[in-house]
């Protein structure tokens, strides 16, 4: 052996824990495989953090001089070097106020007082998935393509994502059964136009973005980001949980799946269901076997699954469990979720979140780059991924009870803090911007404790989320100085949810939409619906369609003159429409998206947008597309807040801590906002305006 | 060949047994969520490439990360440490010398009683086919005799030593190839004698010790010769670097 390999293997062999008497060539020790594991992970590690190091610094005056010039074409005229976005989803203004005349909000109230604070326009619908769009992208729906959740098909009339759609595998190899894809599934991104961190990041300012929503699948860009709302569970869901109990009873959730445990003593058995499997069409859903030891009466037990085991209890959340679903050999799909055992006598009944995109191993690019979300897992711990990742509608089907909803949503935030903190600890000049959810899901939840329809300890839990927000502002003060720009908004308001309207049934009511065979009510998805005679309907959350020849598949409406009359008809009918129960305005205005937008996809937004009043909006059956006997219909679910009625009724909030020129800003202004902060103009195809530019005289 | 194959299992049971010890003696979350943390501020070196306060703040991180990694590692490595010297040294007897082979020499020790004088004389008698090449030089500080000895033809025999008309024998083997049980010490005292466990503790009141240097053996696997550590090595990590996703253990 040469004196050169033989000096590699003592290397080795020293660095795999053996050492070596030099004189007589004899051992002395040897630690034995793990320590030479560590000892030649670490080793090796340290090599390439040097390595890199070294690399940074060799080429940092290069990269660093590459990036100034740049950057002085760019962003001579930048007026900050720090820009903080803190987005509370669904903050309301009215709330807000009502705390800060309180005195409980000092931090917003600081704010205010020394920087601005504004009502911010929402867009139209007030919608989190049209309004962060607008956000990011500094344009109107009609420019950025996302109206709504959902949108339809039009050969279907079937809803879609409308934000979203994975594709599956281009070219798949059939063997058998066996269907071997041989391309990754690839997943489009439907809305549109830029982002205002693109534009930053080809200008060399650097942006961290987390959890912005309407960002799945992550677009390339020089920056880092999360993706957020409509990043799909792992069974390709918006997210759906699983109950689990050993009572034998037939029930139906919306947005769930219920599934049997098998009881043998204190022994109990269930199979967790995955994604379906990969390479066998029909071979139904991957599963992942898991068993609870139970403990006696102590509402303790355990749970074992994937090999690893996890204590329960009753009332509490096991941290975050990651299951790996196995289709074959290195076929495997990576998940994470979380345990909640919420009874063990008479019955042991079991909630599991929905099985959340594990992180660190991701089975669909949630972050960019790519290895961002498991950057931040390795580092902070594992967390939610799933675009709605508080599970409202464990809560809405009685899966969980407030307080485990309570706990959950906390949790989750509390994963968001840590990220935002991480990226403005590493901020020194760029944007970091983050959306905190909570603060909408909690409302919606608990909206009817605010407005006094409920009672109970939980009565404050809204005003509490207000106030805790306003912590949370108050710790980002630490990072904000005269460089900085801080911007704390949300994309809307929140109003009453007590009644719901079925457009669908108010259409068949009045001759607008028409039923096969004479039948009255209709099934989800307008199973049922006669297209042939139908000229309006509702899907969604929003919009009203008309059934435009040419367009839709079955399609009556003329484009044009006809079409813009069903328009005015629809307009004038339902605008000021009460609730016979209440004698209340249901709608207080219907809006045609023609006159309210300009741009390339007005094609594909909502002919109408239903303006409805405070306390009401679509029900959940029309939403689905469902025809009812009833129009109006009372709203017995937690969910009793939400956002999805006239937009003038929801504005959202803005505070910053710089004076803004604004008087009336709407969400649309922060792109081209963040824009002129770094000296860069806006683009042609922004609608939105700098708040730190006067408004022009009308 | 048997000797190998006998080498191979040893080496790949080691590593499982060390993955088990490993799996009951060390804290596993700890070490996990350590490795992700140094996993995760070698992806910050590439996140934060451009701004050098993130790498170095990443660096001082690698470190402390690094230290922590040890410190837990410290634990199995002490459970594992006592059982598996005793193995080695126990396999060193049988794979880490080899015969003479004819026309080879080696040096043959006798270390002497602190209570005997160190001139005292010894006398060596070697079996047919050794040869005794020197007379005996005596290093009186280290109370030590030393005869150069050569093998002539293949033999096993026994090297006779005689002093104060007591004889002690020493086993000799020259020929080809491994040799099991090639202990080239002779002990008296029980400690040492732990460290050449396969050999016949000696019994005599002049002698300590008696030292045959038999040449360092090679073992050949895949027509790679080398010293059987390395091999052991080898195996034993592999091993445990296949098996240890298996046994659910970190390392």
């Amino acid at each position: 052996m040469s004196s050169a390999a033989g000096l590699l293997l003592l290397a080795l062999m020293s660095a795999a824990g053996l050492y070596f008497d030099g004189g007589s060539g004899q051992h002395l020790a040897y630690i034995g495989p793990g320590a030479g594991f560590a000892f030649l992970g670490s080793f090796l590690t340290l090599l390439w953090a040097f390595a890199v190091s070294a690399a940074t610094m060799l080429t940092w005056p290069v990269r660093m001089a590459w990036k100034a010039a740049k950057r002085r074409r760019s962003l001579k005229k930048a007026r900050v070097k720090k820009l903080i976005f803190v987005g509370l989803d669904g903050y309301d203004p009215r709330t807000a106020e009502r705390l800060m005349a309180e005195g409980r909000l000092p931090n917003l109230s600081r704010l205010a007082k020394e920087g601005s604070y504004r009502r911010l326009r929402t867009t139209f619908p007030s919608l989190s998935p049209v309004a962060w769009s607008t956000f990011a992208t500094g344009v109107s729906p009609a420019r950025h393509n996302i109206f709504d959740f959902l949108n339809r098909n039009l050969k279907s009339y079937l809803p879609e994502l409308s934000s979203s759609r994975v594709n599956k595998p281009r070219r798949v190899f059939k063997i058998g059964r066996y269907h071997i894809p041989l391309s990754k599934p690839s997943v489009d991104l439907r809305r549109k136009s830029i982002p205002f961190w693109k534009i930053l990041g080809q200008h060399e300012v650097d942006c961290t973005i987390l959890r912005i929503p309407i960002t799945f699948p992550p677009e390339k860009f020089n920056g880092r980001l999360l993706s957020a709302m409509c990043t799909p569970d792992l069974r390709g869901t918006q997210g759906s949980f699983s109950f689990f109990s050993t009572r034998n009873e037939s029930v139906t959730y919306e947005t769930g799946s219920r599934y049997p445990l098998q009881r043998s003593g204190n022994v109990v058995k269930g199979v967790l269901e995955g994604p379906d499997h990969p390479l066998v069409p029909d071979a139904g859903k991957l599963g992942v076997p898991f068993t609870i030891y139970l403990n006696g009466a102590r509402n303790s037990a355990t749970l074992e699954i994937g090999g690893e085991k996890y204590p329960l209890r009753v009332g509490e959340y096991t941290p975050w469990v990651p299951v790996t679903f196995k289709a074959g050999v290195a076929v495997k799909a990576r998940g994470i979720c979380r345990f909640l055992l919420n009874q063990t006598e008479p019955d042991v009944n079991l909630y599991v979140t929905p099985i959340n995109i594990d992180p660190e191993n991701p089975a669909l690019p949630i972050s960019h780059p790519s290895y961002y979300s498991a950057y931040l897992a390795k580092l902070l711990g594992a967390f939610a991924t799933v675009g709605m990742a508080e599970d409202t509608w464990a809560l809405n089907e009685g899966a969980i009870d407030e307080e485990a909803f309570l706990r959950q949503a906390w949790m989750i935030h509390e994963e968001r803090e840590k990220m935002f903190f991480n990226a403005l600890d590493r901020l020194r000049e760029g944007v970091a911007a983050c959306v905190f959810d909570a603060s909408d899901r909690i409302q919606h939840m608990f909206y009817r404790y605010l407005e006094g329809r409920a009672d109970g300890p939980l009565a404050d839990t809204i005003e509490k989320m207000y106030q805790r927000m306003d912590e949370l502002v108050g710790r980002v003060f630490r990072y904000v100085d005269e460089e900085t720009v801080l911007f704390v908004l949300s994309d809307h308001g929140f109003g009453s949810f007590r009644r719901g309207i079925n457009l669908n049934t108010w259409l068949l009511d009045h001759g607008y939409l028409a039923l096969k065979d004479g039948a009255e009510t209709a099934g989800p998805y307008f199973k049922g619906v006669d297209w042939s005679r139908t000229k309006a309907y509702t899907l969604g959350l929003a919009g009203l369609y008309l059934n435009i020849a040419g367009r839709e598949a079955e399609g009556i409406v003329q484009p044009g003159a006809e079409a813009e009359a069903v328009k005015a008809e629809l307009i004038e009918k339902l605008s000021g429409l009460k609730d016979p129960a209440t004698g209340e305005t249901a709608i207080q205005r219907v809006y045609a998206t023609n006159r309210l937008y300009r741009g390339p996809y007005l094609e594909d937004a909502p002919d109408l947008i239903v303006g409805y009043n405070d306390g009401y909006r679509t029900s959940w059956a029309a939403a689905q597309g469902i025809v009812e006997r009833e129009v109006f219909t009372d709203n017995p679910k937690p969910w009793s807040g939400d956002h999805s009625v006239d937009p003038v009724l929801v504005p959202g909030v803005l505070f910053s801590n710089r004076k803004i020129a604004a008087e009336d800003p709407g969400i649309e202004d922060l792109a081209p906002t963040a824009l002129e902060l770094f000296g860069l103009p806006t683009p042609g195809h922004m609608e939105g305006k700098s708040l730190f530019q006067a408004a022009a005289p009308a | 060949m048997l000797a190998s194959l006998v080498l191979f299992l040893i080496s790949v049971a080691t590593g499982i047994g060390l993955l088990w010890v490993f799996r009951r003696t060390s804290d596993q979350a700890a070490i996990r969520a350590t490795k992700k943390r140094l996993q995760a501020r070698l992806l910050e070196l590439r996140l934060y490439a451009d701004d050098p306060r993130v790498v170095l703040a990443a660096q001082k991180a690698l470190l402390v990360e690094n230290l922590r990694y040890f410190a837990l590692m410290l634990r199995p490595a002490l459970y594992a440490t006592v059982p598996v010297v005793i193995l080695l040294i126990a396999l060193d007897g049988f794979y880490g010398r080899r015969p003479l082979a004819p026309g080879e020499t080696a040096v043959l020790t006798a270390v002497l009683d602190g209570q005997a004088a160190p001139d005292e004389p010894v006398s060596l008698e070697a079996p047919t086919g050794i040869a005794v090449e020197t007379p005996a030089v005596h290093a009186l500080a280290r109370r030590e005799v030393s005869w150069r000895i050569r093998a002539e033809e293949p033999v096993a025999g026994q090297l006779r030593l005689t002093s104060e008309g007591e004889t002690v024998l020493m086993p000799v083997v020259a020929g080809e190839g491994l040799h099991c049980c090639l202990y080239g010490r002779r002990v008296r005292s029980r400690l040492a004698w732990l460290l050449a466990p396969g050999a016949a503790p000696l019994d005599a009141r002049w002698v300590k010790e008696i030292k045959l240097d038999y040449p360092a053996a090679e073992v050949s696997y895949f027509g790679l010769r080398t010293h059987w550590l390395v091999w052991f090595l080898v195996f034993s990590m592999a091993a445990a670097f296949l098996l240890k996703g298996r046994f659910r253990v970190t390392v």
